[in-house]
């Protein structure tokens, strides 16, 4: 008997045995998964972002200022020059389209946010000025999180990075409250994810097929499972055709309802995939960021 | 009898149609940068202590609820209604006001006008008063009366 109940207490030790490793339980305490944000200067086309700022001391003094505008509220944003100085050496832009290495850039640097920012110099003899432009997006989905114009107005002097510092500082603190409002909203809402359905080349389907047991066709099963799982049923669907369905905005909590634990793009695609297998179906999933690629076998 | 009956009814009608009446804050921006902000600040009281504690009240009240145009602060610092943010944080507005703990975010408090009688008979007092307001914006945040920066 004893045996057996020691058996049973192993047996259910084994079935439920995804606890947390002791070194890194917290006693149930979740922390917010917080987005990375990235200070980044204002590239013109056929512009290296490589050599903007090192041969601009004024563009990284007007860097400088954002990051301890962010600093000063608590929050630690991605160093730019560290994660440039990191790509370069592990030679990441393979491309010789200068235009392509902001974007390759963007993409390698594991940042949610950046910040463009943009340094206009008016000289003239009544006095230098400088207009700053900040401007946050999020990356995955491009939507603007927060767009402001500093104006230092005019001095009798030659500093420009102290004119630049005085034209963001008239508009940090409204800045980073206009961010703050737009985080507050997805906290409350959910982000934004964009889900992308395509289909392998020998696939035997198309959005038109019909799949499942109810015969109704590809794209109205994935409408259909996005309107009942979207966050607060919040989802745009951007256009159908034969082999992509694309959902440009569908929103998931930061938070799993259920569990308060942390939730995040790859959960969801999981839950994508499962819903896939009810319909019989076969598929790849991708994640890059906010971006979730789908491809259908 | 009749027509005392009336009367006591008009009365009560009157009464009962008294609208809510809210003073204005009477709170303007002097100077200030990201840390800290000056105000000249209107307080109502019978005499100049209770109109200097109002006139703070009144600026931090702006700087929480309305935000202070002019200033850097020009958007409030909890950005839900008064109301409910009250109703929500109850146990810290009690502390922060009845307890004068707000005091401890005001640099400086300087009455720059006596207290004078107004029309409607109150007594009033214009206050230069400077408040620390990353402190404040701190702990609004670590008593979680509003989020920190980020999601």
């Amino acid at each position: 008997m004893k045996n057996l109940f020691l058996l049973s207490i192993l047996i259910l030790c084994t079935i439920t045995g995804r606890a947390q490793i002791a070194a890194t339980n917290s006693g149930g305490e979740v922390q917010t998964v917080q987005p990375k944000i990235m200070v980044i200067p204002y590239v013109k086309e056929g512009e290296d972002i490589r050599t903007v700022l090192e041969e601009d001391v004024n563009k990284r003094i007007t860097i400088t200022k954002i990051k301890e505008a962010f600093d000063s509220r608590g929050f630690t944003t991605v160093d730019f020059a560290a994660r440039l100085r990191a790509s370069q050496s592990n030679s990441v832009f393979s491309s010789a389209n200068k235009t392509d290495i902001k974007a390759q850039f963007i993409q390698m640097s594991g940042a949610d946010i950046y910040v463009e920012t943009e340094v206009n110099v008016l000289l003239s003899s009544t006095g230098n000025s400088v207009k700053v432009i900040v401007t946050a997006y999020e990356i995955s989905t491009g939507n603007s999180l927060s767009n402001k114009v500093g104006e230092s107005g005019k001095f009798y002097t030659d500093d420009i990075g102290k004119l630049a510092s005085k034209a963001f500082e008239t508009v940090a603190t409204d800045f980073l409250t206009v961010m703050q409002e737009k985080f507050t909203d997805i906290v409350n809402n959910g982000k934004s994810l964009i889900i992308e359905f395509g289909f392998a080349e020998d696939s035997q389907y198309n959005m038109f097929s019909e799949v499942g047991t109810q015969g109704l066709l590809l794209s109205d099963e994935l409408d259909m499972w996005m309107e009942q799982n979207a966050y607060k049923n919040n989802y745009h669907i951007q256009g159908t055709s034969d082999n992509l369905m694309i959902f440009d905005d569908v929103k998931i909590p930061l938070k799993d309802q259920s569990t308060g634990n942390n939730y995040n793009p790859n959960k969801f695609a999981l839950e994508i995939f499962k819903f896939l297998k009810t319909l019989g179906l076969e598929g790849k999933r991708d994640i890059k960021s906010n971006t979730i690629f789908i491809t259908i076998k | 009898m009749r027509k005392l009956l009336m009367f006591s009814i008009a009365i009560m009608l009157f009464t009962g149609c008294k609208t809510a009446y809210y003073q204005t804050a009477k709170v303007v921006y002097l100077s200030g940068g990201n840390e800290t902000v000056s105000m000249r600040s209107v307080g109502i009281g019978d005499n100049e202590q209770k109109a200097q504690i109002d006139a703070e009240m009144n600026a931090i009240d702006v700087l929480f609820f309305r935000g202070l145009p002019s200033s850097k602060q020009n958007s409030p610092l909890i950005s839900i209604d008064e109301a409910s943010a009250k109703a929500k944080h109850a146990d810290y507005f009690r502390e922060f006001y009845n307890n004068s703990r707000y005091k401890t975010f005001i640099i400086s408090s300087h009455p720059v006008t006596k207290l004078e009688k107004n029309a409607d008979k109150t007594r009033s007092m214009a206050v230069d008063v400077t408040v620390n307001l990353k402190a404040l914006r701190l702990d609004l945040e670590n008593r979680g009366v509003i989020r920190k920066f980020g999601y």
